[in-house]
């Protein structure tokens, strides 16, 4: 094959597989995080404490970061339009941990109760200072899944 | 002695009541955002927004994370953050105001009423006057809420890069909805 011709080939399969990328980048969905690996692992109570203590290093360290959070239900808020937020964090604060349940697994949260213990992965979205002193501060993350304890988890 | 002491307690009572029945709020409000243009329409949510109303005074305010607004495609929210509205620098939005008619609400009555909201809108780092107008329903010791508002983004100094000016819509609709509950103190 004349060089010309390989040349001329290489630059079309290039440009069709850039095209292909660009597309599918472009198109990208946001993923579920069920199936993903937290990157940091923390109790309610730990990760309200690290908040309360009052300097920037918190957001720092969880911002963009895959959380699993460890805690005690303090409430199950399900809104007018179906959705869930898990309340963890302990009966000593005003402040919690708000998890913005993803709405795909919302069967995962319907046996779940007041009281009970579990573990909440969710992206870190940010620390809502309470500036009014009435309704408490919470960290706040989005896009939750029920981490299933693995004895449980059906086949 | 005994009539006094019944005539305090009803007085306090019912000071706390009302002191009770002042302020509502919600953690789970929703605020969405849509923008259409030539390019493409871009169309956001949020349902982790904070409102607070003290009814008496007719004061509302709204906070939210700006990192917590959900796009269906994952390069849009991450263009959002990063780029526009750079959430890292920026993190919060919020907006603090004054429902103007106040006066012709009536707040311990179910209904539904027109209501004009005016009052401070800060997003990335800029604070502009803005007003909305919306409805509050009351129902079942519920206060519904619901806005929309127009905005402009070189307002809140949100530049669109170059390449794409001409297809991203500098004119953004905000719609708020949000269902506030008595607070107990």
């Amino acid at each position: 094959m004349p060089r010309k011709r390989i040349v001329v080939l290489l630059f079309f399969t290039l440009l069709i597989l850039s095209a292909v990328w660009v597309l599918k980048e472009y198109n990208r969905k946001v993923e579920s995080l069920k199936n993903t690996k937290p990157d940091i692992e923390v109790t309610a109570e730990q990760l309200i404490k690290e908040f309360e203590a009052g300097d920037s290093l918190p957001s720092k360290k969880y911002s963009g970061k895959l959380i699993a959070v460890v805690g005690v239900i303090n409430q199950v808020d399900k809104d007018d339009h179906g959705f869930f937020t898990l309340v963890l964090g302990s009966s000593n604060s005003m402040s919690s941990v708000r998890c913005a349940m993803d709405s795909v697994f919302a069967s995962d949260i319907h046996s779940l109760q007041k009281g009970q213990a579990t573990t909440v992965k969710g992206m870190f979205t940010g620390y809502q200072k309470d500036e009014t002193g009435l309704l408490g501060s919470d960290i706040i993350l989005n896009r939750c899944v029920v981490e299933m304890d693995p004895k449980n988890k059906q086949e | 002695m005994i009539r006094i002491t019944l005539l305090l307690v009803y007085a306090l009572s019912g000071r706390f009541i009302a002191n009770a029945q002042d302020k509502y709020f919600t953690k789970t409000g929703k605020i969405s955002f849509y923008s259409v243009a030539p390019l493409e329409d871009i169309e956001a949510h949020h349902r982790s927004v904070t409102a607070i109303l003290n009814n008496k005074l007719g004061t509302l305010q709204f906070m939210l994370l700006i990192n917590g607004f959900e796009f269906e495609k994952a390069l849009m929210q991450e263009d959002f953050n990063e780029y526009y509205l750079e959430s890292d620098k920026f993190p919060k939005a919020e907006f603090k105001g004054q429902i103007t008619n106040n006066s012709a609400i009536t707040y311990y009555k179910d209904g539904e009423y027109a209501a004009m909201v005016k009052g401070m809108l800060t997003i990335h780092g800029e604070t502009k006057e803005t007003e909305a107008t919306g409805k509050i329903i009351i129902k079942e010791g519920k206060i519904l809420l619901n806005a929309s508002l127009n905005i402009l983004l070189s307002d809140y100094k949100v530049t669109i890069v170059k390449l794409v000016k001409d297809k991203i819509s500098n004119k953004v609709k905000i719609a708020v909805d949000a269902s506030l509950d008595p607070l107990k103190n």
